[in-house]
C-alpha cells in the first residue's frame, strides 16, 4: 500500500490540478503557485546545477589564464560548499514533519527511515561538496593531487559530518568542552605536520593552505605568494574556517535532529524491551502534557507572539507526535548505532524533555555557536578569517536576537551587505581616494601607487565580486541583485577603465545608496516572523550597522595598512592612509547606519 | 458524499481503563461502549479527563489500566489496519507549517490507503464546502487558526473513518458555517455507521448534536444520557443539564 515516498506528487498535482479546475484562472494565483513551487526546492536545485556548471566551465576558462584561476576556482569551491549547505537547509526544510507523519498509520520502520534520510541526504552531500571543492583546488592549483585522493576525502568528509550530527544524538545534546582542546590538539597536529612538510600529507594540504589563503586580504594583495610559515599558520586557521562551516551546517542540522530523532517514539520503543510494548514514563508525560497542553497557536496573521508560540507549539506537537506513533518495533536490524541511539534517548527522557524547552534549545544553541565562533575568532588571530568569524559571530547574534532566523540566513545577509556595500569601496573608491589624498604628500607621483598596480590589483576583486554576485543572487533570490549587479558593473568598469567607471558610478551610487534599505528589507521579509516580529526586534539593525562599523574598521585598517607596506611607503603615508581609512569609514559606516535605522523605522511605519 | 457505510463498524470497548500522570489519576475505572451510529458527546469540567480519554481511545497514550478493544482485539498502537480506522483530531491540530492543504490532503489520503478511493469532485465538493478551494494551494502555515483546523478536518472528511475522534471541534476558531458543515457530515457519518466522538465545553451544543451525553468528572463517567432523556430534560432550572452538571462539581 505504501510506496516509498508518502509525499506522493501525483496525487498532489492531480488534487491541485482539481481545485485548480474549479476555480477561475488568475494569472496572480498561477504566478504565486509557481513561486510557491520555487520554494520548495526544485528551482533552487535546478539553478545550483547549472550554476555548478558554470562555475566549473569558468573555471576552466580561466584555468587556461593562469593568473586569476586559482583563486576564483577555490573560491568557487568554497562558495559552492556554501551554497550547498543553504541546499541541505532547504532540502530538509521540505522533508515531512514526523509529527505528522506518526499521526499516519504507518509502520515505525516507515518512520525511522524517514528519520535517517536527513541525516545520510546531508552526508552524502556535504561528501559530495568536499570532493568538488578538492576538485576545483586541485584544478586551480596544478598540485598533483592522485585522483583517488577526492572521493576518499569527500568520504571522509561525509563520515565527519554524519560523527558529528550522530554525536549530537548520542549526547543528546551539545557537544561538552572537552570537545575543544580535542579539536584544537587536532588542528595544532595538523599546523606540526603541515609546517614540517610530512611527505604524504603536503600534497592534500598544499591545495587547501592554497585555497585558503585566498580568503585572506593577505592572499588578495599577493603579498604570500609562496607557501611559508604564515601559510602553516593560516592553514591552522582556515581550518578553523571549515570547522565553522561544518558547524554551522550542524547547527542548522540540529533543528531537524532534534525534531526528528530525539522525538520519534519508536527511538524509544525500540530502546525499550524489545518485542514488548513501551511502558510510557509517567513523569514525561506528565511534562509532556503540560507542555502540549500550554502553548497554542494564535490565528491571524504573525505576531512576536505567535512566534514563540509556534515554537512552543513544536514542541506540543512532538510530544503529540511522540504518543501517536505506534508501538513494538523489532530492534532487528537497526544495528549498533540505532540501538546505541534508542538506548541513549531512553534513558535520557526526562532530560529530553527538560532539552525541550525553546528556552534550553536557545541557551544550548547559542553556547554552542558562541564557542566554535570563539574557536574560529582564536584562529582569525593567526591571521585570516578574521572578518568570517566576525560574520558568523554577527550572524549568531542575530539569529539569536531575530528568532525564527536561521544562522545562515543572517550569515548570507550579513555578507551580501557587506559585498554590496563595502567590497566595490575597497575594490575601487578607497584605493583612489588613497591614492589621491598620498599624492600630495608624495609629490604628485601617485604615493609610489601605480594606478595600473591598483587596477591590477583590483581585477580579482571585480570578478570575485561577480562570482559574490551569483551566490548571492542564488541564495536570495531577491531584488537586491539589482544594486548587486551594478556594483559589479561599476567595479569591473573601473577596473578597466576609469572613464566607463565614471560613467557607471552614477548608476551605482544610487544602486548602492538604495542598497542598505533593500537587503535589510528583504531580510526582514524571509524571516518567518514577519515584520511584526521586527517590531519587537528593536535596535537589531543598529546591531548590524555596529558590526559593520567594527568588521569594516578592522578591514579597512589592515587592508591599509597591507597597502602601505606592499607599496613600501614611508610612514607619513601610512599614517595619511590609516587617518584617511579611519575618516571614509567613519563616514560610510554613519550612513549606512543612518539609512538601516530609516530603514527599520519605514518598516515599523508600515506596520 | 463520502462517508463510510457498511456493517463491519469498528466495535470499540472500554473497560475499567485508568489513566495516571505522575501520582494523579486522571481517568479512574472508566467503562464505555462505542456503538456505530452514533454522535457522542463528553463533557466535563476542566481537568475532567475528556482529552485523555479521546487521546486514550485514539491510542496516542497508553492506559495505566484496563482495555480498549477494537473489534475484540486489543488496542494497540502497532496496529496499522485498525489505526487507518479511525481519525484523531486535536484542538490544534498538527500540520506542517509549510505544507499546502492540498498537500496535507493527499499526504493523509496516502497515510490512510485512500488515495485511490478518492475522486477529484469529492476534493473539490469538501474543499468548497469548507471554503477552502481558494486556499488549497496556499501553505497551512498562510492560513488562520479556523481554516486550519478546516484543513485538517478536510482531511478527515476525505479519509472517511469509521471512529472520528475530535477534540473541541467547536473551540477550533472555525467559522459557524465550517461548523455547520463539521456538524451535517459528522450526522451524515453517523447514520452511514460511523461512531463520532467529541469532546466540547458548550453545553448548548453537547445538548443538541449527541445522540449519548457523557459526562466525565474527576476522570469517571458519572453520568450518561440519550437522545430521548437528553429531550425530556428541562432547559433551564432544576433539572436540566446544566444543574445536574453542578452536582457532578460538588461531589
Amino acid at each position: 500500500m505504501m510506496s516509498n515516498h508518502l509525499e506522493d506528487r501525483r496525487l498532489v498535482r492531480r488534487l491541485r490540478r482539481a481545485c485548480s479546475r474549479a476555480l477561475p484562472f488568475r494569472w496572480r494565483d498561477w504566478w504565486r503557485q509557481r513561486s510557491r513551487r520555487s520554494d520548495n526546492g526544485a528551482v533552487v536545485r535546478v539553478v545550483m546545477r547549472a550554476a555548478l556548471s558554470v562555475a566549473i566551465a569558468f573555471g576552466g576558462m580561466l584555468a587556461a589564464v593562469q593568473v586569476l584561476a586559482p583563486q576564483l576556482l577555490t573560491l568557487a569551491g568554497l562558495m559552492m560548499m556554501h551554497l550547498r549547505i543553504e541546499l541541505i537547509r532547504h532540502r530538509l526544510g521540505s522533508d515531512p514533519a514526523l509529527a505528522v507523519l506518526a499521526q499516519l498509520p504507518v509502520p515505525s520502520r516507515r518512520i525511522v527511515d524517514l528519520q535517517m534520510r536527513p541525516v545520510w541526504r546531508a552526508s552524502l552531500w556535504l561528501g559530495l561538496d568536499a570532493a568538488g571543492f578538492w576538485m576545483v583546488a586541485w584544478l586551480s592549483q596544478g598540485v598533483a593531487v592522485e585522483w583517488w585522493l577526492l572521493p576518499v576525502i569527500g568520504a571522509a568528509h561525509a563520515a565527519v559530518t554524519l560523527a558529528l550530527a550522530l554525536a549530537v544524538v548520542l549526547l543528546g545534546r551539545t557537544p561538552p568542552l572537552w570537545w575543544v582542546p580535542i579539536i584544537a590538539i587536532a588542528l595544532a597536529w595538523c599546523l606540526v605536520k603541515a609546517d614540517t612538510g610530512m611527505a604524504w600529507a603536503w600534497p592534500a594540504i598544499q591545495p587547501v593552505l592554497q585555497a585558503l589563503r585566498v580568503g585572506t586580504p593577505w592572499g588578495w594583495l599577493g603579498l604570500a605568494a609562496e607557501l611559508g610559515p604564515r601559510d602553516a599558520l593560516a592553514a591552522g586557521a582556515g581550518l578553523g574556517s571549515c570547522l565553522v562551516l561544518a558547524v554551522a551546517s550542524i547547527i542548522v542540522l540540529r533543528d531537524r535532529l532534534r525534531s526528528t530523532w530525539r522525538l520519534d517514539p519508536s527511538w524509544r520503543e525500540v530502546a525499550g524491551r524489545p518485542g514488548h510494548h513501551f511502558s510510557w514514563d509517567d513523569d514525561v508525560i506528565a511534562d509532556a502534557d503540560e507542555d502540549s497542553d500550554g502553548p497554542k497557536l494564535a490565528g491571524g496573521g504573525p505576531t512576536r507572539a505567535d512566534t514563540q508560540g509556534q515554537t512552543e507549539s513544536r514542541v506540543a506537537l512532538a510530544w503529540q507526535a511522540a504518543r501517536t506513533a505506534p508501538s513494538g518495533l523489532s530492534l532487528d536490524g537497526l544495528g549498533w548505532v540505532g540501538r546505541r541511539v534508542a538506548s541513549r534517548l531512553a534513558t535520557k527522557e526526562r532530560f529530553l524533555a527538560d532539552r525541550l524547552s525553546p528556552v534550553r534549545v536557545d541557551e544550548a544553541v547559542w553556547r554552542w555557536a558562541l564557542l566554535m565562533a570563539g574557536l574560529s575568532a582564536a584562529s582569525a588571530l593567526a591571521g585570516i578569517a578574521g572578518y568570517w568569524s566576525l560574520f558568523l559571530l554577527a550572524a549568531i547574534l542575530l539569529a539569536r536576537r531575530q528568532r525564527g532566523l536561521s544562522v545562515l540566513s543572517a550569515l548570507i545577509g550579513i555578507i551580501a551587505i557587506r559585498w554590496t556595500v563595502w567590497e566595490p569601496i575597497v575594490s575601487a573608491v578607497l584605493p583612489v581616494i588613497a591614492i589621491l589624498m598620498v599624492t600630495p604628500i608624495a609629490g604628485g607621483t601617485w604615493g609610489g601607487l601605480p594606478m595600473g598596480w591598483t587596477l591590477l590589483g583590483n581585477m580579482p576583486r571585480c570578478w570575485l565580486t561577480l562570482v559574490r554576485i551569483m551566490v548571492t543572487v542564488i541564495g536570495f533570490r531577491f531584488v537586491a541583485s539589482i544594486p548587486i549587479v551594478a556594483t559589479a558593473i561599476f567595479a569591473m568598469c573601473i577596473s578597466v577603465s576609469p572613464t566607463a567607471g565614471g560613467l557607471a558610478a552614477i548608476g551605482w551610487l544610487i544602486c548602492i545608496l538604495s542598497a542598505p534599505w533593500i537587503i535589510p528589507l528583504q531580510l526582514i521579509r524571509r524571516t518567518p516572523g514577519g515584520l511584526a516580529d521586527v517590531g519587537h526586534g528593536r535596535g537589531w539593525l543598529t546591531f548590524l550597522g555596529v558590526t559593520l562599523l567594527i568588521v569594516q574598521f578592522l578591514l579597512m585598517v589592515f587592508l591599509l595598512v597591507a597597502v602601505a607596506v606592499g607599496a613600501d611607503s614611508g610612514w607619513i603615508t601610512f599614517l595619511a592612509m590609516v587617518g584617511g581609512a579611519i575618516v571614509a569609514s567613519g563616514v560610510v559606516t554613519v550612513l549606512q547606519v543612518a539609512l538601516l535605522r530609516l530603514a527599520y523605522r519605514r518598516y515599523v511605519d508600515l506596520q | 458524499m463520502q462517508v463510510f457505510s457498511g456493517p463491519s463498524c469498528m466495535d470499540t470497548r472500554v473497560r475499567s481503563l485508568a489513566k495516571c500522570f505522575t501520582t494523579e489519576e486522571v481517568l479512574t475505572d472508566l467503562d464505555l461502549d462505542l456503538v456505530s451510529g452514533q454522535v457522542v458527546a463528553v463533557i466535563g469540567l476542566n481537568g475532567a479527563g475528556k482529552t485523555t480519554l479521546l487521546r486514550c481511545l485514539a491510542g496516542v497514550i497508553t492506559p495505566t489500566r484496563g482495555t480498549i478493544t477494537w473489534d475484540g482485539e486489543p488496542g494497540l498502537r502497532d496496529d496499522p489496519v485498525r489505526h487507518a480506522k479511525m481519525v484523531f483530531l486535536p484542538d490544534d491540530p498538527l500540520l506542517m507549517a509549510e505544507q499546502s492543504v492540498v498537500e496535507h490532503m493527499a499526504l493523509h489520503l496516502r497515510g490512510y490507503g485512500r488515495d485511490g478511493a478518492i475522486d477529484d469532485a469529492t476534493v473539490v465538493r469538501v474543499l468548497r464546502e469548507l471554503d477552502l478551494l481558494d486556499r488549497a494551494g496556499k501553505p497551512v502555515a498562510m492560513l488562520s487558526r479556523g481554516q486550519r483546523y478546516k484543513a485538517a478536518l478536510a482531511a478527515l472528511l476525505l479519509i472517511a473513518p469509521e471512529l472520528w475522534l475530535l477534540d473541541e471541534p467547536f473551540a477550533s476558531g472555525m467559522d459557524p458555517q465550517g461548523m455547520l458543515t463539521l456538524r451535517r457530515r459528522a450526522r451524515a457519518a453517523a447514520d452511514a455507521g460511523a461512531c463520532i466522538v467529541y469532546t466540547t465545553q458548550i453545553l448548548e451544543i453537547a445538548e443538541r448534536f449527541c445522540d449519548r451525553l457523557l459526562v466525565l468528572g474527576r476522570g469517571r463517567l458519572q453520568v450518561q444520557f440519550t437522545r430521548v432523556e437528553l429531550e425530556a430534560m428541562p432547559s433551564d432550572g432544576p433539572g436540566s443539564i446544566a444543574d445536574r452538571l453542578d452536582e457532578f462539581r460538588d461531589r
